[in-house]
């Protein structure tokens, strides 16, 4: 019996023995070198800005990266302004981190569509989307002939099969694309879009990449010129893949962001920021910017904190509420009013997403305390002025 | 003890891999191999799909054959095989053009064709004709009959072909539909072939339906299983990312090989397992898969991407297939087993359907030819993409689909219902019978469209169909039904010429209302005449019959004795003159008489007088019954 427990023992001995020398192993080769997959040098973004976006802007990019297109989806403008600011940054070691070895074949095309005049035929505005291509040498002739045939879908088709056989690729960053459907000639018209699709769709890497940045949905895209083509295909789903929601950020996240911040923040004042802010990156960028805490006492700078936040942000809620449909204007006031919400659910859960409102036990409350502020500023009546988006 | 050493163990292994990674240099973020939104074909990430390419390539061979139609809901993959096809054909020796008609409804014929002839002469490298000076197909013609075609042809891809299909551009519409059958199909069967891709069934698309019908046609359907998991495992192609068995099963199981969902799944989690810095290329578990469906967040999460593929699906669906497939998403809750034709009707009823329209129980047979469901009437029938399943569970409930469909449904009978009202003041009765034949079939308990549409009937003279049309409006709702069911019947009743359709008519009326006092009186009237007809021709039967209809007992007793004295009439009178001839030979007995005896005498004469009295006739019918 003894021999036997002795054998036994023996034998599970040399078990562990050979399990610890092939872990020992495993873990001590270094990643496979015959794999593609090469050591990251392009991962440390930078992280002051944009501010809890580091996750979206490496989809964006990769999305930019695989030829496939996107539309950001956010509340505030500029903060959708700034992404595309960062995605076009031409420092090349800006773009060498985003894009890799493909940073040299990109052509960026940044056109707010706000700014341009609502009369803009489709004609005029593909040319302005194509201006950055006149700097390819190897792609005047293509040009010219888009410029002969007034930006026709074909000549246009023609010069980015130019540009694809030349390796290049490129992005058309449209900023405040919601706008567009208030344009006379390309909101009632199919052309733009259908040309628009069929370029950026029709192949897989895509030569022509768009990255649009709406208030609005796809879903509202979708409403609004479905009438223009009733049985075929929505236009703009070829960015369904690429819908990125700049959204608020879970509770521990803002903890960690605001406990990161170059001049460290006092407790008193994060939790101030975090009432003020809400979970809504954007505004807890701009609160945790303001660096009030920086001189002076901690009771001051508190005291300070909140009108010095509301002067910084009043302009941009205030244009964020004033710009939103009715309904969800009405469903932010009867959350600050705490009045009946029912009806409201689609509303609320979008602004949920944003970190404006939260819902805790059944009851809907403002996280983003600021809007009480901004709201109280002026009568009930001034704002909800705008018509229902669908 | 073995607790402490066990902690004091893992401190160490931590510590180990600690020091481990920080030596160690994380891995590359890769490329992401998944495509979602643009069309795939010609390039790596196409999969599958041999058998349409096959069967498409060898139609295209044909002499005969120079047309063929792709049809399957959006999202499934056609542009991508159009794509395919583009790259494939050039490979042998075709000359192919991919050509997108989306917003093209709009746009005159001529613009179009210039377009394509713009098209066609980039490709081609030719110098581009002045389409107005000749016309575009006879130019078609001469290009694939230059030398360069003599051993291969001319391919044209159209793309979105239904997207000209528009409401507000029918003639645009039907002038390029006839000029594709007159003009452009017949030019060079041999050497011009032509591809189109729909978005929608065949059946279903009625402006181009006889277009349609004379070109082969090909289902674009799901992925089958070995193509899918080809499909999820491209990651493994750029060693970004590799699979266990068991996720490749539980994708199957999500989206049993939609290829847009299942590259819309195996990117999100591509892109949630490259979130951060990885060391090694990760092997994704099954337990990955099905947190993208575990929590209403991640579920948000994969449906954020996937809802307008997945409304768009959605919105294409009838009314009436979007509630049935809202039913069946409540049955799979219960497991993933099969639901009968029975068990979804009961459902509905369940749900506050008051009336099962015949609209929603075709819609199964739509659902399946759509790809929405598997299955058949016998061993019944079962949602075929998990995913969406779970989207309509939780976006389209049962309860607030059926109110906002059938609100929808009963809209769409409405204005059938409104269309037939001007056709029928505009003499149209045909239109008029079909928009209100549509009306019912989408709401059997319009009482307006019953109505009408008897009147229709009875407008246009076919009196039958509108008798058909009022009993069955009763059959549904008898109290609404009788009195419109009544007057026409009266009428025709009144209009009637034969005594006895007017009698039927009558009965038939009394059937619905037994107290209608004219039929009453009428029919009264008919059994009288009747009657009196039968007793005339002796047809004592029918007369008593007649007369017992028309409640008159009296006149059955006398008709009764009269078949009684008809009947045994002539016995009795033959008896009396026998009785009375013999009854003087008995009292006489004329024995010497020529040496006969007298009673055989007696009986002789007896015999011959009854039996003349017995054939004496009182009287003889002259009248004829109509």
């Amino acid at each position: 019996m003894d021999v036997f427990f002795i054998e036994v023992l023996k034998w599970l001995a040399l078990g562990f023995i050979g399990i610890f020398i092939g872990m020992f192993i495993i873990l001590s080769t270094p990643p496979s070198a015959e794999t593609t997959v090469t050591p990251e040098k392009r991962r440390n973004f930078n992280p002051t800005f944009p501010l809890g976006r580091e996750q979206k802007i490496r989809q964006l990019a990769d999305r930019i990266r695989s030829g496939q297109s996107s539309i950001i989806i956010g509340l505030f403008d500029v903060e959708k302004t700034e992404l595309l600011g960062y995605l076009r940054n031409e420092e090349p070691q800006q773009q060498e981190m985003l894009y890799g070895e493909q940073a040299g074949y990109l052509t960026f095309s940044y056109v707010d569509i706000s700014e341009l005049n609502r009369e803009c035929t489709p004609a005029q505005l593909w040319e302005r989307l194509l201006q950055p291509l006149q700097r390819h040498a190897e792609l005047t002739d293509a040009y010219q002939v888009c410029q002969t045939h007034k930006f026709s879908r074909n000549s246009i088709d023609n010069l980015i099969s130019e540009l694809n056989r030349s390796g290049g690729r490129l992005v058309l960053l449209l900023d405040a694309f919601q706008e567009i459907l208030k344009f006379r000639y390309l909101g009632e018209e199919t052309e733009f879009f259908s040309t628009l699709r069929t370029i950026a769709a029709s192949r897989a890497p895509s030569p022509l990449v768009v990255v649009a940045a709406s208030s609005q949905s796809l879903d509202t895209f979708y409403s609004a010129t479905k009438h223009l083509n009733p049985m075929g295909s929505p236009y703009l789903n070829f960015m369904e893949g690429g819908i990125t929601l700049l959204d608020s950020l879970p509770e521990s996240e803002v903890d960690r962001l605001l406990s990161q911040n170059s001049v460290p923040i006092p407790q008193s004042i994060r939790n101030q920021i975090k009432q003020l802010a809400g979970g809504h990156p954007y505004l807890l960028q701009i609160a945790s910017s303001m660096e009030l805490w920086k001189e002076g006492n901690e009771a001051e700078s508190a005291e300070k904190f909140e009108s010095v936040f509301f002067d910084r942000v009043k302009h941009i809620l205030e244009r964020m509420l004033t710009s939103s449909d009715s309904r969800s204007c009405q469903a932010l006031l009867a959350v600050i009013a705490q009045q009946d919400v029912s009806g409201f659910e689609k509303e609320l859960d979008y602004f949920e997403k944003q970190g404006i409102v939260a819902k805790d036990s059944n009851q809907w409350h403002l996280r983003a305390g600021i809007f009480r502020k901004i709201v109280e500023n002026k009568p009930q009546h001034a704002w909800c002025q705008q018509p229902v988006k669908d | 003890m073995f607790s402490n050493l066990f902690k004091r163990f893992s401190e160490l292994w931590q510590q180990f891999l600690e020091s481990r990674r920080r030596g160690a240099k994380p891995l590359q973020r890769p490329k992401n191999p998944y495509v979602i939104g643009n069309s795939v074909g010609g390039g790596p990430a196409f999969v599958g799909r041999a058998d349409i390419l096959q069967g498409v390539k060898e139609q295209l061979r044909s002499p005969q054959q120079n047309a063929i139609v792709l049809y399957g809901q959006r999202r499934i993959g056609k542009t991508s095989i159009l794509k395919e096809l583009e790259t494939g054909l050039s490979k042998d020796n075709c000359q192919v053009i991919y050509f997108d008609l989306m917003g093209r409804a709009a746009s005159p014929l001529r613009i179009v064709l210039s377009e394509l002839t713009e098209k066609i002469c980039l490709k081609l490298s030719m110098t581009k004709p002045d389409v107005d000076k000749m016309e575009f197909h006879a130019w078609l013609a001469s290009v694939v009959n230059e030398e360069k075609f003599t051993h291969s042809s001319l391919v044209i891809l159209f793309d979105e072909f239904d997207s000209i299909d528009a409401p507000h551009a029918e003639q645009a519409r039907d002038e390029f539909f006839h000029y594709l059958r007159e003009k452009l199909l017949p030019v060079a069967p041999q050497k011009l072939k032509f591809v189109f891709a729909i978005g929608r069934n065949i059946s279903d698309f009625q402006s181009a339906l006889v277009l349609l019908r004379i070109m082969s046609s090909y289902h674009v359907s799901l992925l089958n299983r070995r193509e899918t998991e080809k499909l999820i495992r491209l990651s493994e192609n750029n060693n970004s990312l590799y699979w266990s068995r068991a996720a490749i099963e539980k994708i199957w199981e999500l989206t049993h090989g939609h290829s847009y969902l299942t590259q819309l799944l195996c990117s999100t989690i591509f892109e949630q397992l490259w979130a951060e810095p990885r060391f090694s290329i990760p092997v994704v578990p099954r337990k990955v898969v099905e947190k993208q469906v575990a929590t209403k967040g991640d579920i948000e999460n994969i449906f954020g991407k996937a809802i307008s593929a997945l409304e768009w699906l959605w919105e294409g669906l009838p009314p009436a297939c979007r509630i049935d497939a809202a039913a069946f998403a409540d049955f799979a809750e219960l497991g993933n087993r099969a639901v009968s034709q029975k068990e979804l009707v009961e459902h509905l009823y369940r749900n506050g359907v008051g009336i099962v329209v015949s609209e929603l129980e075709s819609a199964p047979k739509y659902l399946k030819d759509w790809d929405i469901i598997e299955g058949d009437e016998k061993t019944g029938y079962r949602f075929r993409v998990e995913l969406f399943r779970q989207w309509v569970k939780l976006h389209k409930p049962l309860k607030g689909t059926l109110q906002k469909e059938l609100g929808q449904i009963r809209v769409r009978a409405q204005e059938y219902y409104q269309q037939a009202q001007t056709a029928h003041q505009n003499k149209s009765f045909d239109e008029a019978i079909e928009s209100l034949r549509n009306a019912i079939r989408l709401n059997p308990q319009f009482i307006e469209a019953y109505q009408a549409l008897a009147t229709v009937f009875q407008d246009k003279g076919e009196f039958a169909e509108a008798q058909v049309v009022l009993e069955k409006f009763y059959s549904c709702c008898p109290d609404m039904a009788r009195s419109q069911l009544i007057e026409f019947l009266w009428k025709q009743a009144e209009s009637s010429t034969n005594r006895k359709d007017k009698l039927e008519w009558c009965e038939k009326i009394l059937s619905y209302d037994p107290t209608h006092a004219n039929a009453n009186q009428k029919r009264k009237e008919i059994l009288l005449w009747q009657a009196k007809r039968f007793e005339e021709d002796e047809e004592y039967e029918n007369a008593m019959n007649a007369f017992a209809k028309a409640g008159q007992p009296e006149e059955i007793y006398r008709v009764w004795r009269q078949k009684l004295w008809e009947q045994y009439g002539q016995w009795l009178k033959g008896g009396t003159g026998f009785i009375i001839t013999i009854v003087p030979f008995a009292y006489f007995r004329p024995e010497a008489l020529i040496s006969i005896p007298w009673w055989l005498l007696a009986l002789g004469t007896g015999i011959t007088v009854g039996s003349i009295v017995a054939i004496i006739p009182f009287r003889k019918s002259t009248h004829k019954r109509l």
